[in-house]
């Protein structure tokens, strides 16, 4: 009896540094079906990984968008549409606001400065926002940073431009080249301000916001190029870019305004006020409180896109045990042979469970690759269209926990054919019938 | 043998899917991991109904905020303490009760004197008695400045919807507190209700605008548990 057990207990430990060998053996023989589950889990993983990289991504750049603001007023519309496309870019105001409302409130006893912002305008794609130097001096984002140049200067007349870090790099432009400005938002425009070009003065050192893909102009650089224009349109009136300089440049209108105030305490006083101002319809917002209403909104869509995408993951693992059962049939032979060089059934089981293993653990990692390559590949494309750079993916301890619940999972799922294995190959004994 | 064998399935299977379940219901809570350094848990994340008023949580209404027990150095205070001088609020409303007298029910005119009352209300000055006091006092975030996700400057006010809620808080009933940089809470947390204990300053409202009204600088923030 004794000597049994010995021989069981050597068999055990022969087979079993080979066990993992014969594994991959027999998977290998159907490659087939090993590659198509392997991609499948890898895919899922993939988009789990991939997701949660994005969320994060996205939402440190969002949160890095503005710092040191205390209020942001426009016309009156909602206080995220607000804050979305003063701040961020993103869709159109419902209306201006009048440059006398304007003045108005930026004389209150309570207001340090303003930065007010006439958009409207493109070119090439990227917005164009008109401005003046206050925007340079008071404007910060991330922990109260405020811009920096990377070469040149601010303007200091009509038709001087600076360019965000992004539009600088993608068109290629310097310091003295001139460039047209289009009117409305497209990419392609059919309304260029063709007579009156701009000349780039300055251009800004990347922040990872918005202001990287925008053009600042000068606020009298916008009156200028829609002088001789009406409702939209060029009239017949041709007024050169020379003689509009010099006429009267103060706008009639401005998109919106960013306040800063003397004493913060102050804010909800005269964001009241504003958002009373009897002559005209305005909105204040404390963009602080907008950004963490806009972030909450988001936070409800992340958790719903992260259980879609938990779904899909077991989806694939689910294939995976679906692909072990179907096999389990044809492979009843594979097992008796084994059963014959002396396996003992307990083997047979792990056989099955380090063929998950393998699947899952080849799954995940084709997955990061993916992610890692998507990132790389779409880098540029992002970044021209949505305002933010995407940082190269490392694995970080989440993702490395995702994978390890993967595999983790994958194994408890093929629990069941190796359970089913087992007992078969107990059964069958070396005589199998197909 | 056949029987024990169905069993055996089903209850692996039963295992598995048990596990998932459990397992996807933990996911499902699970952040991506960003709150470094903010020590505190999030414990409510439901919005509380625009105006509810903090002391309605802490059942301080009536309290005359007299020293609390000397085993926490830092001692209660009352909202109602902030505003100094309430014989002062009421001159300020018998001055103006003639006029809105003569106006009638949801007249035009009513708008302007109120306008005028809240200026004054909110030119009385902060109860300089206050200033240098080691102090805790409850109430609700206003985001003014954050980082990374972590409020990292806000105006503390006495009911929720401060933004919004008209008329806003005085300038002698907000507090501007800069919190300690690990005591920061994270803006999902933002709705809820939080203590504040630190050393409160005052600065006259006439005399200084710039630095006018109540701060506490390095201040220890706490989400509020009702509990305590």
């Amino acid at each position: 009896m004794k000597n049994q057990v010995d021989a069981c207990k050597m068999s055990w430990f022969f087979l079993n540094g080979t066990l993992v060998k014969l594994t991959w053996k027999s998977l290998w023989n159907r490659r087939i079906n090993l590659i198509l589950t392997v991609i499948s889990i890898a895919i899922s993983v993939a988009l789990l990984i991939g997701v949660e990289y994005l969320n994060k991504e996205t939402k440190t750049s969002f949160l890095n968008t503005v710092s040191g603001t205390d209020l942001v007023v426009g016309a009156r519309s909602g206080p995220i549409q607000l804050l979305l496309y003063s701040v961020f870019h993103i869709g159109n105001a419902t209306n201006n606001i009048g440059w006398d409302s304007y003045q108005k409130i930026s004389k209150n006893k309570y207001v340090k400065w303003t930065i007010p912002l006439s958009l409207g305008d493109s070119h090439k794609g990227f917005r164009v926002l008109g401005t003046n130097q206050n925007f340079f001096i008071h404007f910060k984002y991330g922990e109260k940073q405020a811009l920096v140049f990377l070469q040149g200067k601010p303007f200091s007349s009509v038709y001087d431009a600076v360019l965000g870090a992004s539009v600088a790099d993608k068109l290629g432009y310097k310091i003295g080249d001139k460039f047209i400005v289009a009117h409305g938002g497209g990419a392609t425009s059919f309304s260029l301000h063709k007579d009156k070009p701009f000349t780039v003065t300055g251009i800004l050192k990347p922040t990872g916001t918005p202001v990287d893909q925008t053009v600042l102009v000068t606020l009298e650089g916008i009156e200028a190029i829609h002088i001789d224009w009406r409702s939209g349109a060029p009239t017949g009136l041709k007024i050169s870019a020379e003689k509009a300089a010099k006429m009267n440049l103060t706008p009639k209108v401005i998109t919106a305004f960013l306040v800063g105030m003397k004493n913060r305490i102050t804010s909800f006083k005269v964001q009241r006020n504003i958002n009373n101002y009897p002559h005209e319809a305005l909105l204040a917002i404390l963009p602080g409180v907008a950004l963490a209403d806009l972030w909450h909104t988001l936070g409800q869509f992340e958790k719903v896109l992260r259980i879609i995408t938990l779904f899909v993951v077991i989806a694939g693992l689910l294939g995976m045990l679906t692909s072990i059962i179907s096999t389990l049939n044809e492979r009843r032979r594979e097992m008796a042979i084994l059963r014959a060089t002396g396996a003992h059934p307990s083997q047979i089981f792990l056989l099955f469970i380090i063929e998950a293993f393998i699947l899952s653990f080849l799954g995940a990692l084709l997955g990061m690759l993916i992610v890692f390559i998507g990132v790389i590949v779409a880098r540029p494309w992002v970044l021209s269209h949505y305002g933010f750079h995407l940082h190269t993916w490392m694995p970080s301890l989440m993702d490395a926990t995702i994978l390890a619940l993967v595999i983790l999972f994958a194994v408890l799922f093929s629990l069941l054919p190796s359970w089913i294995a087992y007992r078969r190959s107990l059964q069958d004994g070396l005589t199998v019938k197909l | 043998m056949k029987l024990k064998n169905m069993k055996l399935k089903w209850l692996l299977s039963s295992i598995i899917f048990t596990l998932s379940i459990v397992i996807l219901s933990a996911c499902d809570g699970s952040g991506s991991g960003d709150k470094t350094s903010a020590t505190n848990k999030s414990k409510n994340n439901t919005k509380p109904d625009i105006g509810a008023l903090i002391t309605d949580l802490t059942g301080l209404g009536d309290s005359d905020g007299e020293d609390q027990a000397a085993s926490d150095e830092y001692r209660e205070l009352d909202w109602k303490e902030l505003a100094p001088d309430t014989t002062a609020e009421e001159k300020i409303i018998a001055k103006y009760q003639p006029q809105i007298d003569k106006i009638p029910e949801g007249g035009k005119g009513a708008q302007p004197i109120y306008d005028k009352m809240i200026a004054e209300f909110n030119a009385l000055p902060a109860n300089p008695k206050l200033d240098g006091q080691k102090i805790k006092i409850p109430g609700y975030v206003t985001i003014l400045e954050q980082e990374k996700g972590l409020v990292s400057e806000f105006l503390l006010v006495p009911y929720f919807g401060a933004c919004i809620h008209v008329p806003p808080p005085p300038l002698n009933n907000t507090l501007l507190i800069k919190p300690k940089k690990d005591k920061r809470i994270h803006i999902d947390d933002a709705y809820s209700p939080v203590w504040i204990k630190g050393i409160i300053h005052t600065k006259n409202t006439k005399t200084d605008l710039a630095t006018a009204g109540y701060l506490i600088e390095n201040a220890d923030v706490e989400l509020f548990d009702s509990k305590e």
